[in-house]
């Protein structure tokens, strides 16, 4: 190299740019808001819960999106096949336990939604410092997952996705929710400030909403209105 | 290694100086929409440099600017042993400020090549498809863009 190419490099090291601190979260915004009128201001701040609904799936997109998003220690899961046997397996959930001791690791009661009865399974596993636990029943085919963290207030709401993607505004037992349908991915942002991407492992559509302090989310072979229905059952 | 966010910050602050958080921004963004466009085969930083670069050029183009860019430079942090004495440092830094002033001159396409090979430290392929041209190219505009840059600096600096 040449002595300019070697100055060339070193002011490439010293050059005044913006640091750039706030792209994570600016793209991760700005790829969850929908400049749609649809989303209204209550949708936005109940809803916090996706900050992008990433709909890219498969091996080439995710783990470029949390290099370039530097959004540090966020799994992101492909979407597994269906398993045979137990409803849980191959769902990526942890390990299967008891209900019981499912609330003891957890560190929180976990209401049953009366609409779906006793759960098939129950599985926990751990994200960071996080413990999530998950119920699965077998028919319907549903899959209710716990968060113990609400949904961050300031995160913005929306899609990022296929044109047909639907995000509707819900309302479960009083308290603001989010029904997405035709998506693979949802990350959470929580009031935490973790930030969990997740594919959806049974179908393409999810009811987010926070209970108390925790945040849930139902996938299921259900539509909407059914959805709700198990949703407002929880006990 | 220089990080793609990092890569992407110089490169867009080579083309539209302190608008480069937004334009790295806006082009992760476009990035992240046209990841099915992405061939799983192709290296990755230069198709987010590429759009970087032409998200870099559409707000240059649209705000007009023809005049020189103003680009700065940090000073070293004098660290260890190995720290250089003020008055080198001082030369250094004078150097640094000399070629940005040097670099904010030339024209887009000029810092655009040159911010691919030197500041995002891409190969002479890679910067080719960031420019959207055969590799044979890049080593004619590299050329073509040093001796442009040549012209803007203090006589004898950087004479090899």
């Amino acid at each position: 190299m040449t002595d300019l190419e070697l100055a060339l490099v070193d002011l490439g090291d010293h050059l005044d740019h913006p640091a750039g601190d706030r792209l994570p979260v600016a793209v991760a915004a700005a790829i969850a808001v929908d400049p749609a009128p649809k989303l209204n201001r209550t949708r936005r701040r109940v809803a916090a819960a996706v900050v992008a609904v990433l709909a890219v799936g498969g091996a080439v997109a995710s783990p470029a999106i949390a290099d370039w998003l530097g959004l540090r220690g966020v799994e992101v899961h492909q979407e597994p096949a269906p398993a045979p046997g137990r409803v849980g397996v191959g769902l990526d959930l942890g390990r299967q336990v008891t209900l019981a001791d499912a609330e003891r690791g957890a560190g929180f009661d976990i209401p049953i939604p009366a609409a779906l009865g006793e759960p098939d399974e129950v599985w926990v596993r751990r994200n960071g410092i996080r413990v999530i636990a998950s119920l699965v029943w077998d028919d319907p085919r549903a899959l209710l997952t716990y968060i113990d963290a609400g949904i961050a207030e300031e995160a913005v709401v929306d899609k990022f996705s296929r044109q047909d993607t639907i995000i509707e505004e819900v309302t479960v037992d009083g308290e603001p929710g989010l029904w997405i349908d035709g998506v693979h991915e949802v990350a959470f942002s929580l009031d935490d400030g973790d930030v969990l991407i997740e594919s959806l492992r049974l179908a393409d559509r999810v009811l987010l909403w926070e209970r108390g302090p925790l945040t849930l989310r139902l996938e299921a072979d259900l539509d909407r209105d059914a959805s709700l229905r198990v949703a407002e059952s929880v006990g | 290694m220089v990080r793609h966010r990092e890569a992407a910050l110089r490169v867009a602050y080579a083309l539209v100086g302190p608008d480069a958080e937004d334009v790295v921004q806006d082009a992760f963004v476009k990035a992240h929409r046209s990841l099915d466009r992405f061939r799983v085969d192709a290296p990755f930083r230069p198709w987010l440099l590429r759009i970087v670069s032409n998200e870099g050029s559409n707000r240059r183009r649209a705000a007009g600017r023809r005049a020189a860019l103003a680009l700065r430079v940090v000073a070293d942090r004098p660290s260890g042993d190995a720290a250089p004495s003020p008055e080198e440092a001082a030369v250094a830094q004078e150097r640094r400020e000399a070629l940005a002033a040097a670099l904010g001159r030339l024209a887009d396409g000029d810092r655009l090549v040159l911010a691919c090979r030197w500041f995002a430290q891409l190969s002479e392929l890679e910067t080719a498809e960031v420019l959207g041209c055969r590799p044979g190219t890049v080593k004619s505009r590299l050329s073509r863009a040093t001796a442009r840059l040549r012209q803007h600096l203090p006589e004898g600096m950087f004479d090899d």
